[in-house]
């Protein structure tokens, strides 16, 4: 039964709505979303199809972030540095030795954003700072790391051993490959013994392995690793792993997908480097997240999205 | 003034025991029967009385609403005069705060613990009843010239005092408290300590009756006045704990009464110490079955409309007074969206024509596959080549009114079943189809019979064929749902208001712009599941219980849309349940309690005139399965057939059982005997074909 499927979506979509999803699916916004889909007569389902994938929609609220920033704070960076303390040191439990250590290290380090100033990386630089309780001194950015003297780049920091690239989100990993490129190389010239890390909210695993790989970060680490089985209609994907829903087929679902998402960005129907994602946060929906769920660029085809994203604005079509 | 809040929930609360005294009073309905719950609950009458019911049924509600500190609410001032007008001061405990399942084991002998808890619970009720007095005679000189006097007679009614004499009754509140709170500390550490050091220093009961005789004696305005034990919850405590209470209640001295509280599968015992006499109902108390006697009620639905008039008002939805309130309850079913009734519900049934503009209605779909499948194995009289089916397609159609299309291809099948020459059955239908829908005059008639009694199980077909969801709209029917559970109204409305909101409408603001259809569909939906959930009990039988309700709402579903449904709106069975297996007939009664099941009248079977037990599922579960919300037709189960449904032992015989009714009940072999399971085979693989 078509309706009591698509009744039971609409239920759950309710559920996330009134709960997690900051109110952003509410009914007059999924209806409006769902008139985005055509549904032809002679294909399947379009609209329960558009609904089984939002109804698995994964949504980080503020609070949630937060609490993601904290995590990687204290498991990425705080408490690996505490471990070494304590190895190089006996497995000491002087708590005042440790936490002098601890600052001494914390002193040597400058957190900084990925991308530009207006970038969503950068952006949460500041709750980073806040959830963490951190001096404003432990902040820079990129520009900032070298400065110049007599024709020459030298560190503007030569005491800081220690830099932390914050992130929220790595898809392909091309940012950050490019951040290797442009800065890495000379810091790393500049100061090889600094260690050089990227510390990311979400990233999948193909991003993670391609940054360990092909850069000269000497630590890649995030909170939240999206493995295979988030991309939406991978051979594994956990979307289509369920006792399967009458109306709902992986293969269709794909097929729509496809079209509407060639419409979208034909470049990019399934989202950036076809990572196939059904993900969101509070503040943006990242592009590797299926174009039919955020699509709404000045300029495009027309389409209501469900989860805006704030593009860059890099233009349409250029 | 409340100001009107469009995200809040006038339904949120469903649960009394949530609500404040003041929310108590400010959301007390009485039942319009003359007299109303007054007397019904006659709360000065000496007979101690169990006041049961289903989960929701209103039980706290009414019996919070009897006791004191509502009392004082209604009174205002001069309350111990008003108590005097009243003849009686209520005194509540719910049994949940007792944390009762402390009083057991721990290496403890049965018998300590059960003086132990009586002790405790002795101690509790006095305080009780101590605090109500000191609150009600705040202020007055009457319990200030007394006290003393009433506190050395309390005192005397310990054994033995240990403590401070108090002088006043405020100290002794405070040393029976404190006197609760070391027996407390002693149950609590027994565990630990290996001890249960207990003194207990009054004997059983004492307290209980003792101290409102010493208050009456020595308090004019209240001497005349019934202590009224409201003991709420009373599932709560175990068998000895129960059978404790069923002492007091036996051995009840003035002016002390009880009304004990409970839900219908709570009473573990009515035995008691005395002896180990039992209680006997009508002799040592009475009984009112709450949610039966709503259920009962011809005024229930007026009762039910008020109760969320007074919701609605309460949160600013309703302005004006009680009058503006009663305008509300009339028309409060033009809140809710509904389908207009049209002669041969043609506008109930559009979405059939719409929907099918052009190609074969599903249901003619389903028509012409049976009688070729008839055809092939000689099933089919009558029809011996392709025109003939189609000449039979032709006689049944009556494109304008897809509900009369309906209504001619059940007769159809009626004449298979009694296989009939299906071409001349077709051309009769269809003679008859026109004389019915051209008749001037309503008759009576094979026709017009079929119409009303399947019409809403037609529809349903109807919807579920056109892939539509199943309609339960408009307020009666809600109420209907709630069978005499006034909770699993308000989870209905809390639900349906939830979604209208979600769905950007403003229920309950503009009289213009009821609550769709969608919104109810949807929130019906949720609640069902919920009550579903909520209803499950746990161990065990509680798994037992919820899959032999899904069998029985297979079993239901499989009648309401089979090609020729044996009973119409089924939703009840009958059942010798003398002759079923003792576990069955055990989780009947246990789905009867948790009340999946709602017992009705007993019946008479058709053939053998012999009077069966009878039940209905609860309507709120027929969303589950797309069944009738109102009971008309009663499926008559064999005791094999109960026997498959209800005892887990046997339900490996629920497939076959359902596969028989199935058959009979279906084209085209309609019960032909040795067609019923070869032929099956052969169906499913043309089907596959």
């Amino acid at each position: 039964m078509t309706q009591n499927v698509e009744q039971e979506f609409l239920a759950r979509i309710k559920v996330l709505h009134d709960t997690v999803w900051e109110g952003h699916a509410s009914g007059p916004a999924v209806q409006q979303w769902l008139g985005n889909f055509t549904c032809p007569p002679d294909a399947p389902d379009e609209r329960l199809h558009a609904l089984c994938l939002l109804s698995q929609f994964m949504y980080f609220g503020s609070r949630q972030m937060r609490v993601l920033l904290k995590a990687l704070y204290r498991d990425k960076y705080k408490y690996p540095i505490v471990e070494q303390i304590r190895r190089a040191n006996e497995d000491t439990l002087d708590v005042p030795f440790i936490q002098a250590q601890f600052q001494q290290t914390l002193d040597a380090t400058r957190f900084l954003g990925i991308g530009n100033p207006s970038e969503s990386g950068v952006h949460l630089l500041y709750y980073f700072r806040q959830e963490n309780q951190l001096r404003k001194k432990y902040f820079i950015n990129a520009h900032e790391i070298f400065s110049a003297e007599a024709d020459k780049r030298i560190l503007r920091f030569p005491q800081v051993t220690r830099y932390v690239f914050i992130d929220d989100f790595c898809g392909s990993g091309s940012q950050g490959k490019r951040y290797s490129t442009d800065i890495l190389a000379e810091l790393k010239k500049l100061s090889p013994t600094s260690i050089v890390s990227y510390h990311v909210l979400f990233a999948t695993s193909d991003g993670l392995n391609s940054l360990r790989s092909d850069t000269l970060f000497d630590a890649v680490e995030c909170i939240y690793e999206l493995d295979s089985t988030f991309k939406c209609f991978g051979s594994n994907s956990r979307y289509f792993k369920t006792t399967p829903v009458e109306g709902i087929n992986k293969t269709e679902a794909e097929k729509m997908c496809r079209k509407y998402g060639a419409q979208l960005d034909n470049a990019n129907p399934l989202g950036f480097g076809d990572c196939q994602l059904l993900i969101g946060f509070h503040h943006n929906t990242p592009n590797n997240t299926l174009p039919i769920i955020w699509f709404d660029e000045p300029g495009g085809p027309p389409w209501t999205p469900i989860f805006r994203r704030y593009s860059k604005y890099f233009g349409w079509g250029k | 003034m409340i100001m009107l809040n469009p995200h809040t929930n006038p339904f949120n609360i469903t649960k009394a025991v949530d609500f404040s005294d003041q929310e108590i009073q400010d959301y007390w309905i009485d039942i319009p029967e003359s007299g109303g719950f007054l007397q019904l609950m006659k709360p000065t009458s000496p007979m101690p009385m169990f006041i049961l019911g289903g989960k929701g049924s209103g039980k706290t509600h009414l019996m919070r609403y009897f006791s004191y500190p509502l009392q004082k609410i209604r009174h205002g001032n001069d309350v111990p005069e008003k108590l005097k007008d009243d003849r009686y001061v209520g005194v509540y405990l719910r049994c949940g705060g007792l944390n009762s399942g402390r009083f057991k084991e721990k290496s403890q002998s049965e018998e300590a613990w059960e003086g132990v808890f009586a002790y405790y619970m002795d101690l509790w009720l006095s305080q009780l009843v101590v605090g109500t007095v000191i609150d009600a005679y705040r202020g007055c000189a009457e319990l200030e010239l007394n006290q003393e006097k009433v506190c050395k007679s309390i005192l005397d009614l310990f054994n033995t005092w240990d403590e401070e004499l108090p002088t006043s009754l405020e100290k002794l509140l405070e040393e029976l408290s404190s006197l609760q709170k070391h027996v407390d500390v002693a149950v609590n550490n027994c565990a630990i300590s290996g001890e249960l050091k207990v003194k207990i220093s009054a004997t059983r009961g004492r307290l209980v009756f003792g101290i409102p005789q010493i208050l009456s004696e020595n308090l004019p305005a209240i001497r005349e006045c019934v202590f009224l034990y409201l003991i709420d919850e009373f599932e709560n405590l175990s068998e000895s704990q129960q059978k404790y209470v069923n002492t007091l209640i036996r051995e009840k001295e003035m002016p002390c009464s009880f009304k004990v509280g409970g839900r219908m599968y709570g009473i573990k015992t009515h035995r008691t110490y005395s002896a180990d006499e039992e209680n006997k109902e009508g002799s040592e108390f009475e009984t009112i079955r709450l949610d039966a006697l709503l259920r009962a009620s011809k005024r229930y639905h007026l009762f039910a409309k008020r109760l969320i008039v007074r919701r609605l008002s309460e949160h600013g939805y309703v302005t004006g007074d009680v009058k503006a309130q009663e305008v509300m309850v009339k028309s409060i079913s033009d809140w809710f969206a509904t389908i207009p009734q049209e002669p041969f519900a043609k506008g109930e049934t559009s979405f059939v024509i719409e929907k099918y503009a052009e190609g074969e209605r599903p249901y003619f779909q389903s028509l012409r596959r049976n009688i070729e499948k008839g055809r092939e194995l000689g099933l089919a009289p009558g029809v011996s080549s392709p025109e003939d089916v189609e000449a039979i397609l032709v006689s049944l159609a009556c494109t304008d009114y897809p509900l009369l299309e309906k209504v001619n291809i059940f007769l159809f099948y009626k004449e298979w079943s009694d296989r009939n020459n299906l071409r001349e059955a077709a051309e009769t239908i269809a003679r008859d189809c026109q004389q019915f829908l051209h008749s001037k005059v309503a008759r009576k008639t094979r026709y017009s019979r079929a119409l009303e009694h399947f019409k809403v199980d037609l529809v349903a077909q109807l919807l579920r064929e056109c892939d539509k969801p199943q309609r339960y709209l408009g307020i009666d029917t809600f109420i209907d749902m709630s069978v005499g559970l006034p909770r699993n109204l308000l989870i209905l409305l809390k639900s349906i208001f939830a979604w209208a909101v979600y769905k950007g409408e403003t229920p309950f603001t503009d009289p213009h712009t009821p609550i769709s259809a969608k919104a109810q569909q949807a929130g019906v939906a949720e609640a069902a599941d919920w009550f579903f959930g909520d209803a499950r009990m746990l161990g065990a039988s509680g798994r037992l219980v919820e899959d032999s309700i899904k069998r029985l709402g297979t079993m239901f579903r499989t009648v309401r849309f089979a090609d020729k449904p044996s009973e119409c709106s089924c939703t009840s069975f009958s059942c010798d349940l003398s002759r079923v297996t003792d576990e069955a007939r055990r989780i009947v009664d246990v789905a009867q309690k948790w009340s999946l099941l709602i017992a009705v009248s007993d019946r008479r079977d058709r053939g053998s005139e012999r009077i069966d037990d009878q039940f209905q599922l609860n309507p709120m579960l027929a969303p589950r399965w797309d069944l009738a919300v109102y009971r008309r037709g009663v499926l008559s189960l064999t005791p094999d057939e109960c026997n498959a449904v209800f005892d887990e032992a046997k339900q490996s015989d629920f497939d076959r059982a359902l596969k028989a009714r199935e058959s009979r009940m279906n084209a085209p072999s309609f019960g032909t005997k040795g067609v019923d399971d070869s032929h099956r085979d052969l169906f499913v693989a043309l089907e596959n074909d």
